[in-house]
């Protein structure tokens, strides 16, 4: 109470103290800071050195909307997959390179469902039926050798198509994650090519299998 | 208490009162003032530098020049698989031209792996200079160091070096060989799938898992040369997960990873009952995605106790990449 009678009438000697110190006080602190603020302009800025600064954007970690499409075209490819290997499962007798057979359908199920949650929820998994329509004649009946080259032919395509989905990507995330799954589909490919028998370096090494594209609409 | 005090503040104002207070309010903040503005004058004047170096001593301090800014871009990275890729080639180059090390019936193999990596590096090299950079037509320093080095000399054997001891020659020579390079070619096949989402560019990127999915198949075919096959088609594991009996395990071939079998011409120097280092198995699809963890490969003759040399492999990481400061000197 006071305080505020004295802020009505006229300053007292006191008070001009007070103001006075308090006001040197801040003026102090300011100056005292100064050399400090301008030790690290100093540090950070040289004039005389620094060239124009390159301009960059980082890429997204997560698929972009379009990414989202793409992501979605693979994923349908991958469940198609999986049907031609249930095809194929039905007709193979037991043996070692069936349990192969098996193993990579399991996988192929696996990369459709990571796919599907790198889409997130909007994913609505529906197999590529040309896909399936083209290729299930092939993958019906047949020898171990000539399913084997069948399996090695769609997992060409399953790599080529996924590099070129790669390609495409702005989001590092899934481009990471079909990474993962194109390195494996290439031991895949290696694999059936020895199945079915190849010894051809340029057949076990390397495929020319064409990517295959998403169709308008 | 409280009013009490105030109405003793009060009366301190009053002159003659016998209730004076030794400081007064006002008088309080006169002396605060000061104190701060004292502060600040006092900070004005002193010097960071010489409260930073602590107490001064005697001697001439060495000048010392700081590492250029390591930023890591699209260069550096297409520069160290470059590296990767000549390292290497020079392994190929030391094992093909040497049958003690390599199988004849494997040479033709083996150089097929190397003039890929060949492609692949010359590759490497011309995007680099593409993205604006320095090609980078040597080896790995770094990765020489600390994996091919100890690695070949834990397989050929070597005389002691002011810093390595010496090394008996591996019991096993083409089969270390084998293994080793089974480890490069999945190393090199992770760094490209590594390096994927770190390159700016969805180009450089499509480059890159290409290579890297040639390398994953120089490793499987390694894999099932390994192991055999049907034994070294998939990881068993994989197998039972599918629902499917596990892979039969036929007649061993040649080359499949048996540390108990005894070597051709060397002394098995484990005692009976000993364990040994276990030679890891390796499949030519060991998993369902590609991995990006260590890969551990064994090799080398086995000590007193049986322990191998151990090499955990592992993508390129902050001290083996090819920064843009680095000058090749090969």
């Amino acid at each position: 109470m006071p305080d505020h009678e004295a802020a009505g009438s006229a300053p007292s000697t006191d008070s001009v103290m007070r103001r006075r110190l308090l006001g040197a006080g801040v003026a102090g602190l300011a100056v005292s800071l100064f050399p400090r603020f301008a030790s690290r302009v100093s540090a950070t800025t040289t004039p005389e050195e620094s060239t124009p600064a390159t301009t960059t954007t980082a890429p997204p970690r997560q698929p972009t909307g379009a990414d989202a499409d793409l992501l979605a075209f693979a994923q349908s490819m991958e469940l198609a997959i999986v049907e031609l290997y249930d095809l194929a499962l039905g007709v193979l007798d037991e043996s070692d390179e069936r349990s192969v057979f098996a193993a990579v359908r399991e996988a192929h199920e696996a990369y459709a469902q990571s796919i599907a949650s790198a889409i997130g929820t909007g994913a609505s998994p529906t197999p590529l039926s040309e896909l399936i329509s083209e290729q299930e004649g092939n993958f019906s009946g047949g020898s171990l050798e000539e399913l084997a080259r069948v399996a090695y032919d769609i997992e060409a395509t399953a790599l080529a198509t996924h590099t070129d989905v790669i390609g495409q990507l702005e989001g590092t995330n899934p481009a990471a994650l079909l990474a993962s799954i194109v390195v494996t589909e290439a031991r895949h490919c290696t694999v059936f090519a020895t199945i079915a028998g190849e010894t051809d370096l340029d057949v076990l090494l390397l495929s020319d299998a064409t990517a295959l594209q998403p169709t308008e609409g | 208490m409280t009013l009490q005090r105030h109405d003793i503040d009060n009366d301190a104002a009053t002159p003659g009162s016998v209730f004076r207070a030794p400081i007064g309010r006002r008088r309080f903040l006169t002396i605060g003032g000061a104190t701060v503005a004292s502060a600040a004058v006092l900070a004005a004047c002193g010097d960071d530098g010489e409260s930073e170096a602590g107490v001064a001593r005697v001697g001439i301090a060495p000048s010392t020049t700081a590492l250029p800014d390591a930023v890591i871009n699209d260069v550096v990275l297409l520069r160290t698989v470059s590296s990767i890729e000549h390292s290497i080639v020079a392994v190929y180059d030391e094992v093909i031209a040497d049958a003690a090390l390599l199988d004849p019936f494997l040479r033709d193999q083996m150089t097929r792996f190397r003039d890929d990596h060949i492609a692949h590096a010359e590759l490497f090299e011309g995007l680099t200079a593409e993205a604006g950079g320095e090609p980078w037509p040597c080896s790995n320093a770094r990765f020489d160091e600390v994996v091919v080095t100890p690695v070949m000399r834990a397989i050929t054997g070597a005389e002691a070096t002011d810093t390595l001891a010496a090394r008996e020659p591996s019991d096993d020579p083409r089969r270390d060989v084998l293994n080793f390079t089974w480890g490069l070619e999945s190393l090199a096949a992770a760094t490209y799938q590594a390096f994927v989402p770190m390159l700016s560019l969805p180009a450089l990127r499509v480059e890159s898992i290409t290579a890297g999915a040639h390398e994953a198949r120089h490793a499987a075919l390694l894999a099932m040369t390994i192991t055999g096959i049907p034994e070294g088609y998939i990881d068993p594991s994989d197998v039972t997960n599918a629902g499917e009996p596990a892979p039969t395990t036929t007649s061993a071939p040649a080359t499949t990873q048996d540390i108990a079998a005894p070597s051709s011409d060397a002394p098995d120097p484990v005692e009976e009952g000993t364990v040994g280092t276990e030679i890891p198995t390796v499949y030519a699809i060991p998993s369902q995605f590609g991995q990006l963890g260590a890969i551990p490969i064994v090799v080398g003759a086995p000590d007193e106790n049986g322990t191998r040399l151990t090499v955990r492999l592992e993508t390129p990481s902050l001290n083996t990449l090819v920064y843009e400061y680095l000058t090749p000197e090969c």
